[in-house]
């Protein structure tokens, strides 16, 4: 690959390849949900701008970035229905919170990898029942994950075209 | 010819702002950022947008390829917080080197 971008975004296609394989397999909720917030900070990273390391985001990229991707992709290419932009936002927030190590100040230790202490009980991510996966079947989900495929599938946004 | 260059930018960072907003009315002010190199055709569309609903992580700019015709030169787009916005203004938060904040492309009515 000629650019980190471009490495970035290669391997966004191959998480969402596997996202794809692990929806529609019986597996639990929690591989899918891990390979759909991998797939998204990757597509994510690939369009920031590079010239600036150190203003690359390592955390919560895909609230901070999703959102504007959903948009620019709006205002250029146009779709009949407007997204619900809060709705999204809400969402690419609760998509980032499956990472370990973002957990909200401690309020939100369910991920989608290793095992916390719950109220009650130490929970497992392969048995926990994320809202997330519920939400992403709304109209705001639904348009969240065909965007994102699509760019990543057909980046006719991305800044490299290696 | 730079000028016809510099007229497409600001038309074009004029239609990227309306587009925004017109799908997240959220959005308060949005201001056209301009480089040294502005002139040059490689140069992107740069642009700054205040957001209460974005999360405040600093400056990170977003570039998006060029999407011609509409769309003949990539864009970079800066989202921030009113918070951040007020550090940019002051000085305390930084664009990227050589960046400096422009016109003005959307501001409530006062």
């Amino acid at each position: 690959m000629k650019s980190w971008s471009a490495a970035f975004a290669r391997q966004a296609q191959s998480d969402l390849d596997a996202y794809e394989l692990l929806a529609a397999s019986a597996l639990p909720a929690s591989h899918r949900l891990h390979y759909l917030q991998m797939w998204l900070e990757k597509l994510c990273k690939a369009y920031q701008l590079k010239e600036s390391p150190q203003m690359e985001l390592t955390h919560q990229v895909v609230s901070k970035i999703l959102p504007k991707l959903i948009e620019e992709n709006w205002t250029r290419v146009g779709s009949k229905h407007r997204p619900d932009m809060k709705a999204v936002r809400n969402l690419c927030r609760e998509i980032d919170l499956l990472h370990p190590q973002i957990d909200n100040g401690g309020k939100r230790p369910d991920n989608v990898e290793y095992p916390w202490a719950g109220d009650a009980a130490i929970e497992t991510p392969a048995l926990w029942r994320f809202g997330v996966a519920q939400r992403l079947t709304t109209p705001a989900g639904r348009l969240l994950v065909k965007v994102a495929a699509s760019l990543t599938r057909n980046p006719v946004l991305f800044p490299d075209s290696d | 010819m730079p000028n016809a260059v510099a007229m497409d930018k600001r038309e074009i960072a004029k239609l990227i702002a309306e587009g925004h907003r017109r799908i997240e009315p959220s959005i308060s002010h949005a201001f056209r950022i301009v480089s040294d190199h502005e002139h040059e055709r490689d140069e992107p569309v740069k642009l700054l947008e205040v957001n209460p609903d974005t999360l405040a992580a600093g400056v990170v700019p977003v570039v998006f390829g060029a999407f011609p015709p509409d769309f003949p030169y990539a864009s970079v787009v800066v989202e921030v917080t009113e918070g951040e916005f007020e550090k940019i203004r002051e000085g305390s938060l930084q664009l990227p080197d050589g960046w400096r904040l422009d016109e003005v492309l959307y501001e409530p009515a006062a």
